[in-house]
């Protein structure tokens, strides 16, 4: 019952964050009094970051990074939408397993697709919102010769094929971007991300050559205001994971920022040579993107890939 | 910022912002309570080119008018944005001499809407652009009278920060080659901001008047500049008119109107004396060319319009 009808602007923004557990779970959203527009942020989960191989004093590459999500933004007249809206956000993929001595990485996993329904359902005729058509792969396991290969990227939404609640708003979609391949056998660094968009792939591990030469992990590089995410740095006394993803200014961060809303992958962990050591670890990656990349290891065993960044769903109404 | 009270200050739900030059910014600060930002961003368009003097009863070409700039209108979710933007609006440009420097207009610039002050305009540090190209002038008579191009759409290339809002680009439009023929020198309008129209030429010993912008509904046609006289006349051709615009917008004025620019109208010619001047752009808009003349008097070409931003929030 409405008895006053006045605003709640507690509820003009709301976030929702990842409630799936391998396909769907549903939230809601619930229209609040005397709004007129609704503008919604779709974001799906990035991929995890691939596994490097452990090897018995030989050579391994690094694990490949993981994809970043599609995502997508839409405007909608509030009286066009029902009062309750489902929500359903996906969860970021794990990240691959190190491989034990001579064993290979495992492949990170796939990333999901978030959704806003007009029940709880992911079919064409109940979706509102969509992050895109395919999810975010994961980085490849790596092996004593190659790195692991890159995690797709997020596809765009096709949204005006099949659906049909997308025609009352104003939508726009977006591809995600792809990880990049893990390092060489060589001893080579992994590969490092160029930014191109809100959501990055996760940074390639570090590879480690069969002399034991060790390399850096591959690193989210800044431009402009967005700082570096270094990747694991090869080192013989310290542990060398990669660091985790950025994310900036989400709206419950507090009103005030400095920043632009961005979030990034995880970087690339470093390979490891002596003493038995694991290789680093991939960082994981921030909402919508890669995790990265596992460091191989010499003698050790073989670096994890970094978890996938969960999705998020921003609805703002005014 | 500090928010202390959280209070809603309703008294700016409008700002514009005027031309301020290349290395320079603006500061919007994004007030309280504030959920949606609305951005109205132009380019500076082309200025038109002088026109071509020479001996009477000879052809002679009138300048070629500057192009529009191409725009962004961008919806943004407050929260997303930085506490702090910077905005830098582009200038129009210079207008051609005719006399007897007979130049080309000038190109416009872009407006930028930036995370930080950086003169550079790194493409990561944009958050909204006017276009991938500024309008082009309009070139001078005695280089052709070539139309200024058009402000091309801005393609999102390179730039990240586009994504935490819905864009929607659009181009200008190109100016009007300069001839010496009486036709086709006018223009018509096709967008919020237009091209302006060109100068009028000679073809023998008949002065013309300058290119019209044509406009539609009740939007007013701006003539150019009549025909000025004969061999035997010094008679001046008519300047062209210009800088129309339904409104000046201002940060506080309410508006009943919907917004819109226009380029100026050609100069006209004068087969005895001074070519008429091509009126100037408004906002955005494109310059009119210069009218032919007499040996070293051709006219000026109008300036073409500066950028303007315009930023509605609530």
């Amino acid at each position: 019952m409405d008895i006053f009808n006045l605003p709640n602007k507690s509820k003009f923004t709301q976030i929702f964050r990842t409630n799936s557990s391998g396909s769907t779970g549903w939230s809601t959203w619930s229209k609040p009094n005397n709004i007129s527009f609704v503008y919604i942020l779709c974001i799906g989960s990035g991929g995890g970051g691939g596994g490097a191989r452990g090897n018995g004093l030989n050579s391994a590459g690094g694990g490949g990074g993981g994809g970043s999500a599609g995502f997508s933004t839409g405007i909608f007249p509030a009286t066009m939408l029902p009062d309750t809206l489902f929500v359903s956000v996906g969860r970021g993929g794990i990240g691959g397993a190190g491989g034990g001595s001579g064993v290979n990485g495992t492949a990170g996993g796939s990333g999901e697709l978030s959704y806003v329904s007009i029940i709880p359902s992911a079919s064409t005729t109940s979706v509102l919102m969509l992050n895109g058509n395919a999810a975010a792969g994961g980085g490849g396991g790596s092996t004593s010769s190659v790195g692991g290969s890159l995690g797709t990227a997020g596809t765009t939404w096709t949204y005006n094929t099949s659906y049909i609640f997308p025609q009352l708003g104003q939508i726009t979609p977006n591809a995600g971007s792809a990880g990049v391949a893990g390092a060489a056998a060589s001893g080579t660094v992994g590969g490092s991300i160029t930014i191109t968009s809100i959501v990055t792939g996760g940074a390639g591990g570090g590879g480690v050559s069969a002399g034991g030469t060790t390399a850096n992990g591959g690193a989210i590089t800044g431009v402009g205001i967005i700082p570096t995410v270094v990747g694991g740095t090869a080192d013989s006394a310290t542990v060398i994971t990669g660091k985790c993803g950025l994310g900036l200014n989400l709206p419950t961060d507090g009103y005030s920022s400095p920043l632009p809303l961005f979030f990034t992958g995880g970087s690339g962990g470093a390979s490891s040579s002596t003493s038995a050591r694991t290789g680093g670890r991939g960082g994981d990656g921030s909402y919508g993107s890669g995790g990265g990349g596992g460091g191989g290891a010499y003698s050790g065993s073989g670096g994890t890939g970094g978890k996938g960044g969960d999705g998020i769903i921003i609805i703002t109404c005014w | 910022m500090v928010d202390t009270f959280n209070i809603v200050d309703g008294s700016q739900q409008r700002q514009v912002y005027f031309a301020n030059g290349v290395n320079s910014f603006h500061t919007w600060n994004k007030p309280s309570n504030c959920q949606f930002v609305h951005f109205f961003v132009l380019g500076g368009g082309g200025g038109g080119g002088g026109g071509q003097g020479a001996g009477t009863a000879t052809a002679r070409r009138g300048g070629g008018s500057g192009g529009s700039a191409g725009g962004t209108v961008s919806l943004i979710p407050s929260a997303y944005l930085p506490d702090m933007i910077y905005i830098q609006v582009g200038s129009g440009g210079s207008n051609g001499i005719g006399g007897t420097t007979n130049s080309n207009g000038g190109a416009g610039t872009l407006s930028y809407i930036m995370v930080s002050p950086d003169t550079s305009k790194t493409a990561a540090n944009v958050i909204i652009q006017s276009g991938d190209a500024a309008a082009g002038g309009g070139n001078s008579g005695l280089n052709s009278g070539t139309a200024g191009i058009a402000g091309t759409i801005w393609s999102y290339t390179n730039n990240i920060f586009n994504d935490i809002g819905l864009m929607s680009p659009f181009a200008g439009q190109a100016g009007v080659l300069g001839q010496t023929t009486p036709v086709p020198t006018s223009i018509s309008i096709s967008g919020v901001t237009g091209g302006g129209a060109a100068g009028a030429g000679m073809n023998g010993g008949t002065a013309q008047a300058g290119g019209s912008v044509n406009a539609g509904g009740y939007i007013p046609t701006m003539l150019g500049g009549s025909a000025g006289g004969s061999a035997t006349s010094t008679t001046a051709g008519g300047n062209g008119s210009g800088a129309f615009m339904t409104f000046n917008p201002n940060s506080n004025g309410y508006s009943s109107q919907q917004l819109i620019f226009t380029g100026g109208s050609g100069g006209g010619s004068s087969d005895g004396g001074v070519g008429g001047s091509g009126g100037p752009g408004a906002y955005g808009s494109g310059g009119g060319g210069g009218g032919a003349g007499v040996t070293n008097s051709g006219g000026n070409g109008g300036r073409g319009g500066d950028g303007i931003v315009i930023i509605t929030f609530w």
